[in-house]
């Protein structure tokens, strides 16, 4: 009952801009991708082939639709990691409002895991069925004549996987007492780190293991930290 | 002998190089109300932070409920209210949506018709966003969360700060609502002597981090006089009485101010001193404190000397 | 008592790495920066103009720089073009012809030339005619528009019907109509609409695409580990077009000639009037293969041993009606197998190579049915030295460059040894790990401190600050000793790293009046505990 109402607390810190995430993706994702599909019909992509050349090679490597939503994705989520973060974590040091959350009959792991799974939960129920929905939507014959990969919706959930490394990011700064021009930004560089390590890599197995271990390495420190924190 | 609620051992806090509190060895018993003052940035926060396990101690040990202040449990929490500084709550809820949230964490304990009451007796609707009150109002609101529960401890960190004298006053009938129940202990700080005056049996004061005065308030109000001798002549050069804390001159007067002498002893060293007449001033508890607390070369504005 | 938090063992390491981490990157972006300021001003000052030729220099120059060329019939022509003229552009270069006594035999825009030499098999190359390994990969690449793929349609009346979109996890191509159903699957033993019955491809290596003269579809020449083959998607065909058993072929050594039915005018036309369709490939245990058409044949050559370990030493193969030839060119200077071992025997190499004339030759072969070389001609020119300053492998570091170093950690130069000097210049060169550790490479190997004197003392003194910084503050000989050992191994990066992370406070022991930290009770120097305030006489503390 507790933890439900830490968790409740949390989600509705957070339903403001979940829901501002997922309008903006929606809208300005669905408006690029029918602009997307319009430009790149099959049927006249290839009016360049023609008898007795030699094709580019260019020609034939092909950049799915929803490539154009790539940008998009990976900015709602890693704005949405930014201000989740800065909301759970910084906001209650200009407030001053951490001594009323830790007076309560709930141990400090339950307050803060209160707060990541409200965060996790945040980015699934925006983004994520906004992501199948274009996905969907982009795979269906009558819309565009070619199924996309599956490879591209692992990829777009990569993308939000990297807005939650932002948010742990984001916290463990948010949580550092140390002057801004030491340590205290470390989180977010240490995030920015991870993103930029990812692009651009082949290997899926290496990208899984490089957000898990950076993950496990943040919510480690966000955990040693908040537990033993002065408030 | 009373159960100890709270006690303190040689609690030290240094921020960085400064030190707030220093070696504070504290007992307050069960049933009792303590106002804890001091001057601003004594320690008295630090302190009380300390005593809940916000801050980590450089030295020293507190408890609370018997249980050490850094390893306090859920269940130890529960009995203990506390009303932050300056009443910050989430600005964003309402006072329904608060009543709701505080009520989730005391299943069991939650006074519901308590909390209306209150919540009605200050003409608050439930609706209202903690951001559209008023300081006074989040007061309101503030103590009606940390009473709700019934807590047998109730910690409040300068509750009527920034409330105009209603607002205080109602505070205070909040306050002494609580007292009444057997068994419950307040530890307040103030800025306000009179509020504690008003409420208080115990006094605690501390200075620049140091415990000063740790009695009931009937002893602090006993032991700390003010006597002012009228002379005919030249006021004497040398004051040596017993417990002076501050002596003050003016051509033909002596202002002393004394801790624990007997009347019969200021009696005496007037005479002896060759004072005209001597008369022991009434003083309330904000003009004892001040006096207390003043430091030893403390200078006032206008016409008396040092001493 | 203090919070505590069961994390702290994994939190602990975790925070250390995290911010050694992120303190190196800042060092090293720092020692970067200092660098390139410094190469952009080094560069600039060492700009000389050039000194003018004499009239020999200008012929040697000139025939160095001319095209070799045969006629049919093994005579040897110098092609020298002129280059275009401001005038001109757009209009085909200018050129001249010299015989091999260095006559002019004629000059004019090279669209009218009055010979026709024998033209050769091309290598494929990435990025133009070639599709590499290496692209492919970078189609798998996540960007922030995600990853690529390859697609090839099957076009009808000027509209698509059918893409055929290659997987290569799977390495077959899955391929679709234009209703989004799909239509079959394509592996090494063809086409077929059944997932279970296609048979993957090998590991990709290369492939090249064209469109026939008779179609605007495209045929793929797909190239694997061991296998050539030729697909068509228009009629659903895999051709096997070589095979070889022994070794894997080489990623860019395969050519073509005549082999893609091109229409004429398309830049690598050739008249099959003239000349055999010709594929050319070089397998890793260097035996060079022919496939040939009209009529078809397959020859396989073996280099004779003598040819190799020259200079910019290459070989190339046509077929035309008379017979099949081979040109091969190079410089009679030999290289050591292991030149590319170290950076100094591959400096040694390029000064020798570069202060002195050389001699280098072409020769034309017939090739006969049964692989044998007959030498028709040949021609020898000789390559001057280079005057000004040698080209070298990597500039020597300058001053600046070796100053910056010192403050590496000299734990690169630890890694270089452990993995190997191979491994960086293969991680440096090739670009085979993708640009992350390509980058990494780089930036170790340009500031590697290379075990100086000074870095290591600048190791000791980080180590002294730690010690002076760390020793008032200590709470444990463990930590203590740990960061010592850390402020050495990482110098200054060390240093900042243990000042990040161990920033208590000192006060003076009221006791024997030297610095303690504050992280413990007591003093580290008299283990005396922080002594309680004097009581005032006049302080109300009265028991309860």
């Amino acid at each position: 009952m507790r933890f439900s109402a830490l968790l409740r607390k949390e989600l509705r810190e957070c339903l403001p801009w979940m829901l501002l995430a997922a309008i903006v993706f929606l809208a300005l994702g669905g408006f690029f991708l029918r602009v997307e599909i319009h430009y790149r019909n099959p049927s006249w992509y290839y009016s360049r082939l023609s008898p007795g050349t030699i094709v580019e090679s260019s020609l034939f490597t092909y950049y799915s639709i929803l490539g154009i939503m790539g940008p998009l994705l990976l900015l709602s989520s890693i704005g949405l990691g930014l201000v989740l973060g800065i909301r759970h974590f910084w906001i209650p040091n200009f407030t001053r409002t951490w001594p009323f959350l830790l007076h309560r009959s709930v141990s400090r792991k339950t307050i803060l895991a209160a707060k990541l799974t409200a965060t996790m939960i945040a980015f699934v129920i925006s983004l994520g069925p906004v992501w199948i929905g274009l996905y969907w939507y982009a795979c269906r014959p009558e819309v565009f004549p070619i199924p996309q990969t599956p490879r591209v919706f692992i990829e777009g959930w990569i993308f939000i996987m990297l807005g939650l490394v932002t948010y742990l990011g984001t916290a463990l700064s948010g949580l550092n007492t140390a002057k801004w021009y030491t340590t205290k930004i470390f989180g977010l560089v240490f995030a920015a780190l991870v993103i930029f390590t990812i692009f651009p890599q082949c290997s899926l197995v290496w990208i899984f293991t490089v957000i898990a271990v950076s993950a496990a390495i943040l919510l480690s420190r966000i955990f040693d930290t908040f537990l033993r924190r002065e408030f | 002998m009373n159960e100890i609620v709270l006690e303190t051992e040689a609690l030290t806090k240094y921020y960085g190089g400064t030190l707030a509190v220093d070696h504070m060895d504290l007992q307050i018993p069960r049933g009792c109300i303590c106002g804890f003052v001091g001057r601003n940035g004594a320690g008295k926060t630090t302190a009380i932070k300390l005593m809940l396990g916000l801050l980590n101690p450089t030295a020293g040990s507190s408890r609370l409920l018997g249980c050490d202040s850094s390893a306090l449990t859920p269940a130890i929490r529960q009995r203990i209210g506390y009303v932050t500084e300056g009443h910050r709550l989430f600005r964003w809820m309402s006072i329904g949506g608060l009543e709701k949230f505080q009520r989730s964490f005391f299943p069991k304990q939650w006074d519901d018709k308590f909390f209306v009451d209150m919540i009605e007796y200050f003409d608050l609707p439930k609706k209202k966003k903690i951001k559209h009150l008023s300081n006074g109002q989040r007061a309101q609101v503030s103590l009606a969360l940390a009473l709700a529960p019934n807590p047998e401890l109730l910690i409040m960190d300068d509750p009527t700060l920034g409330l105009d004298a209603a607002i205080r006053r109602q505070f205070l009938e909040g306050m002494i609502e609580l007292i009444m129940r057997q068994g419950r202990t307040v530890l307040f700080s103030s800025h306000i002597l009179g509020d504690v005056e008003r409420v208080s049996d115990r006094i605690v004061v501390i200075d620049k981090g140091v415990l000063r005065a740790n009695c009931s308030l009937e002893q602090f109000q006993k032991a700390i006089k003010k006597a002012i001798l009228s002379f005919a002549d030249s006021v004497p050069g040398d004051v040596n009485i017993d417990g002076l804390l501050h002596c003050r001159r003016s051509e033909k007067q002596l202002e002393l101010t004394l801790v624990g002498t007997d009347d019969e002893k200021i009696s005496e060293w007037a005479k002896s001193a060759g004072a005209e007449n001597y008369n022991i001033v009434k003083m309330n508890l904000e003009d004892q404190f001040i006096e207390f607390t003043a430091p030893a070369n403390h200078r006032r504005l206008f016409q008396w000397e040092e001493r | 008592m203090k919070l505590k938090s069961n994390f702290k063992y994994i939190a602990t390491p975790a925070k250390v790495f995290m911010t050694v981490l992120i303190v190196l990157v800042a060092v090293s972006i720092l020692q970067g920066i200092i660098l390139e300021i410094e190469r952009t001003f080094r560069l600039s000052a060492t700009i000389k103009p050039k000194a003018e030729l004499t009239q020999e220099e200008k012929r040697l120059n000139r025939i160095r720089n001319s095209a070799k060329e045969f006629l049919p019939d093994g005579t040897i022509h110098l092609v020298y073009n002129l280059g275009y003229t401001p005038t001109r552009m757009g209009l085909p270069a200018r050129e001249q012809i010299y015989d091999v006594n260095d006559d002019l035999l004629w000059e004019g825009p090279s669209d009218k030339r009055p010979f026709e030499y024998l033209s050769w098999a091309k290598q494929l190359r990435r990025y133009r005619d070639g599709f590499t390994r290496e692209q492919m990969k970078q189609t798998q690449m996540i960007t922030t528009e995600f990853s690529q793929n390859v697609r090839i349609p099957v076009r009808s009346d000027n509209k698509t019907e059918q893409i055929w979109r290659y997987h290569p996890g799977a390495k077959f191509f899955k391929g679709y109509n234009t209703s989004g159903e799909k239509i079959g699957y394509a592996g090494s033993t063809g086409f077929t609409d059944s997932k279970s019955k296609v048979k993957p491809f090998e590991e990709f290596r290369l492939f090249t695409a064209w469109c026939s003269q008779d179609s605007s579809n495209p045929t793929l020449l797909w190239q694997t580990q061991r296998h050539i083959y030729q697909i068509d998607f228009e009629k659903q065909q895999v051709k096997l077009i070589f095979e070889n058993t022994e070794a894997d072929i080489e990623i860019e050594g395969t050519s073509l000639h005549a082999w893609r039915d091109l229409k004429p005018g398309e830049k690598e036309y050739v008249d099959r009037r003239k000349y055999r369709p010709l594929l050319h490939c070089v397998t890793e245990d260097g035996k060079h293969h022919l496939l040939m058409r009209n009529p078809g044949r397959q020859l396989t050559i073996t280099i004779p041993k003598a040819w190799q370990g020259w200079v910019n030493h290459y070989h190339r193969f046509t077929a035309t009606k008379q017979g099949i030839f081979l040109s091969r060119t190079w410089t009679e200077f030999r290289k050591a197998p292991d030149y590319l071992q170290t950076r100094e025997v591959l400096d040694r190499l390029l000064s020798d190579y570069q202060s002195k004339d050389k001699q280098r030759h072409v020769e034309l072969y017939r090739l006969g049915t049964d692989g044998s070389l007959d030498l028709l001609t040949g021609y020898t020119w000789i390559v001057p030295a280079r005057t000004g300053p040698v080209v070298r492998a990597r500039d020597p570091r300058s001053a600046v460059q070796r100053g910056v170093a010192q403050f590496s950690s000299p734990l690169y130069d630890l890694a270089v040894r452990l993995l190997g000097r191979k491994f960086w210049l293969w991680a440096y060169s090739s670009r085979n790990m993708g640009d992350f550790f390509y980058s990494l490479a780089r930036m170790i190997m340009d500031i590697q401190p290379y075990g100086g004197v000074i870095n290591r003392i600048l190791s000791a003194l980080m180590m002294v600050f730690v010690f002076l910084h760390g020793w008032p503050r200590r709470t444990s000989w463990a930590k203590f000793a740990f960061w010592l050992v850390f402020a050495g191994l990482f110098n200054l990066a060390g240093l900042l790293t243990y000042l990040a992370l161990n920033h208590t406070a000192v006060v003076k022991c009221p006791v024997c009046g030297r610095r303690r930290g504050l992280a413990r009770f007591d003093c580290v120097r008299c283990r005396a505990e922080l002594p309680a305030p004097e009581r005032g006489k006049l302080d109300l503390i009265l028991s309860t």
